[in-house]
């Protein structure tokens, strides 16, 4: 017989987190994203990035995701045919601009595509987060980001994070994600520290450069939940 | 008095009547909705209501004031017990729904969906709303209080803040209630019966786990008894 009382097995969710993984490269990392629980997926179109995935791959990926994770496909300054491109191959749920996109370039492909944007902005210090005041009003999402070494070749996935304090008690006019390297084990303090509901991680779940680690994916997401937060 | 209503989501009328009358010693009445609806229109209904089961019509009417009134005189003119409309039509929407129905018969209760279950914080910003979903529920099922609803449907998490903020006295009608364990199916946010109810749910409305279980009789009993309900 159903054992209808049991109490426990859904506890009230007041502070739930939402889990974007980010750089996505193989069926396995995606299967472990969904079935840990994660609310989004990015699949990097970025070409120097070691989490680049080609088109075919990508198609995969996404059909294998969609339903189950959000579809966020990253990209970094693509004129509007490489959009198009990825756009009518993976019809993604969300576009992320992670490149020097400026706020009239964020404004045109939203209109350009219709889709959600979710715009990357690289985080140092408190006066970095001024720029959101302007990105806020024509991008969907933010993303703030750790602001990339002197010596990087691309924005994201470096594994280096900023003071998080930064972010406490600031409001934005648009949802917004902490990025930059989150961990399993740090991923309850930042969000404590910052107040996000939002959180993007890439290298933190990794078990090598590119390669997700499913047990350090479910580690990630079971430390965002309220239980441990709070 | 039981606040257990069994989602019957089939086309199927015999099918549909015959397990009413099986799990109705148990229950507290049934929930039509879109699917039926669509399929019987209202004289699948009716043949419910002709047989004096009390009747939760979940057609979610979303449109201009004028067109949702009308078709909230008419749902109460069928007789239902609970009828309902997307809080996000709006205040003048849900006044004038309000009155419509109120003014066919008072007794029947109008309530409000504020965010689908199958929403999350992920859907949000794609629909230009501001995460957390629990927020915009909080703030519709507010607005449908203010309008003169008498309720709002809303997920089992919801339960505890929306009872603190609305009061004793407004309805909380949880959909996706099913055991422990069970499939998560589409809906996002589920809980027990019993845990339901003691966090301050008024109706529970449970599908699959009656409709879907061997023996749906015993199943709704159980329901019953783990409530404390003894059969009618």
């Amino acid at each position: 017989m159903l054992d209808f009382s049991r109490p426990g097995a859904h506890k009230p969710e007041p502070m739930t987190i939402a889990v974007k993984i980010c750089g996505l490269t193989s069926v396995q990392a995606v299967d472990g994203a969904a079935d840990a629980g994660a609310a989004f997926g990015g699949l990097v179109f970025h070409r120097r990035s070691p989490r680049f995935v080609g088109a075919d791959m990508a198609r995969a990926l996404a059909e294998r995701m969609r339903g189950r994770l959000k579809i966020v496909a990253l990209t970094a300054d693509m004129d509007d045919a490489e959009l198009a491109g990825i756009v009518n191959d993976i019809r993604p749920d969300y576009l992320q601009l992670h490149g020097a996109e400026d706020v009239a370039r964020t404004a045109q492909i939203r209109a350009r595509f219709g889709l959600p944007v979710i715009k990357a902005l690289a985080v140092a210090e408190s006066a970095d987060l001024d720029a959101a005041a302007e990105f806020g009003k024509v991008a969907d999402v933010l993303l703030f980001d750790a602001r990339a070494p002197e010596s990087a070749d691309r924005r994201g996935g470096h594994g280096a994070a900023f003071d998080w304090k930064i972010l406490s008690g600031r409001s934005f006019a648009k949802p917004w994600f902490l990025a930059g390297g989150l961990t399993p084990d740090n991923v309850t303090r930042a969000i404590q520290l910052s107040g996000a509901r939002f959180v993007d991680v890439s290298s933190g779940v990794e078990s090598a450069p590119g390669v997700k680690d499913p047990a350090r994916i479910a580690a990630f997401i079971a430390a965002t939940h309220p239980q441990v937060a709070a | 008095m039981n606040p257990v209503y069994v989602a019957l989501d089939t086309t199927d009328l015999d099918y549909a009547l015959q397990l009413a009358e099986r799990v109705r010693p148990s229950i507290g009445g049934l929930k039509l909705g879109l699917e039926f609806f669509t399929a019987r229109g209202a004289e699948g209904v009716r043949a419910f209501t002709d047989r004096g089961l009390p009747i939760f019509l979940d057609l979610k009417f979303h449109d201009i004031p004028n067109t949702v009134a009308g078709a909230c005189r008419a749902a109460a003119q069928l007789g239902v017990s609970i009828t309902n409309i997307h809080a996000q039509g709006g205040a003048a929407m849900m006044r004038a729904a309000r009155d419509a129905v109120k003014g066919v018969n008072p007794a029947t209760r109008l309530i409000a969906v504020t965010m689908l279950t199958s929403l999350g914080d992920e859907d949000l910003p794609g629909l230009g709303l501001m995460p957390p979903v629990s927020d915009q529920v909080l703030r519709l099922a507010s607005l449908a209080q203010q309008c003169g609803l008498d309720g709002v449907v809303c997920s089992a998490h919801e339960i505890e803040p929306l009872r603190r903020e609305l009061g004793p006295d407004f309805l909380l009608v949880v959909p996706g209630i099913r055991p422990a364990g069970a499939a998560l199916g589409d809906q996002r946010r589920v809980m027990g019966p019993k845990e339901a109810m003691d966090a301050g749910a008024s109706v529970l409305v449970i599908g699959r786990p009656i409709t879907g279980a061997a023996d749906p009789a015993q199943a709704a009993r159980d329901i019953a008894q783990s409530l404390g309900i003894s059969a009618n």
